[in-house]
């Protein structure tokens, strides 16, 4: 594919994009640093697109590395400020990146703030999982695609994210 | 479980920020222009190699040539049995 297309790309896919980093990251800034990255990644790669997969899937993909790519180096980054504060002996807690999404009602934040807290707990395929089937609502065929992982796998990983997250939306009332 | 989950699909769906694509064409222009190609990169490593190859073998050979030529002398100096030392005067 040519990079004469990107424009056109770019119009079709990037409220797709964005707001799968906004769900991934739950922060506005960051959801629109990371779709930067995604669309010149995709710049930079569309020459090597073979087509194997469809473009969407190919352009999920791309953003979903970039939003656990992005979120691999703000852990490492708060571990190393972490680090530091205790050899320092100060008693400083990582920053978290706050709750941030336009996309959620007012009357629903709170109840969404605790679910996504709980969701960013999972683990990151059964995080994407959920992402990908519950808010994108996407087909289980099409999750299987963008994650490179049969239809039953993604059957399995799903059952067992809400397990998880039923474990610990559970352990959270009781407290 | 089924609730919590359904309140996922509350989430209504965002308009990208304005100026994002021109953010983009931004930080695309940028890395454009400050990587260099493999080409040009390619293309000074070899003029590099080339002129280190140059080098050696024009050392080499101007070592061999004084050698050759040191030797000559001195088949010279030996044949007519002709004093080494540049001393003039003996004690």
């Amino acid at each position: 594919m040519s990079k004469n297309n990107f424009k056109s790309i770019y119009d079709e896919y990037s409220q797709l994009v964005y707001n799968v980093c906004l769900n991934y990251l739950q922060n506005t800034e960051d959801a629109e640093d990371v779709t930067q990255e995604v669309f010149v990644k995709i710049h930079r790669k569309l020459d090597t697109f073979n087509q194997q997969s469809s473009l969407k899937t190919w352009v999920y993909r791309i953003a979903i590395n970039a939003c656990l790519d992005y979120l691999k180096a703000q852990k490492n980054k708060k571990s190393v400020f972490f680090s530091i504060s205790i050899m320092n002996n100060i008693n400083v807690l990582p920053v978290i990146s706050d709750f941030n999404h336009p996309g959620v009602l007012l009357e629903n934040k709170e109840a969404l703030k605790t679910l996504f807290e709980k969701i960013n707990t999972l683990p990151v395929n059964q995080k994407t999982a959920i992402i990908l089937k519950s808010i994108e609502k996407l087909s289980q065929k099409e999750i299987a695609e963008t994650m490179n992982l049969s239809t039953k796998a993604v059957e399995s990983l799903l059952s067992r994210a809400r397990k998880n997250l039923k474990e610990k939306l559970n352990s959270t009332k009781e407290k | 479980m089924k609730n919590t989950l359904e309140t996922l699909e509350k989430i209504q769906r965002v308009k990208t920020p304005p100026f994002l694509f021109t953010r983009i064409e931004a930080r695309i222009k940028a890395i454009n222009e400050e990587v260099f190609s493999f080409k040009t990169i390619a293309g000074f490593a070899f003029t590099v190699l080339l002129l280190l190859f140059l080098n050696i073998t024009t050392l080499k050979v101007t070592n061999n040539t004084t050698q050759a030529k040191t030797s000559e002398i001195e088949l010279v100096i030996q044949s007519f049995e002709l004093n080494k030392n540049n001393q003039l005067y003996y004690d």
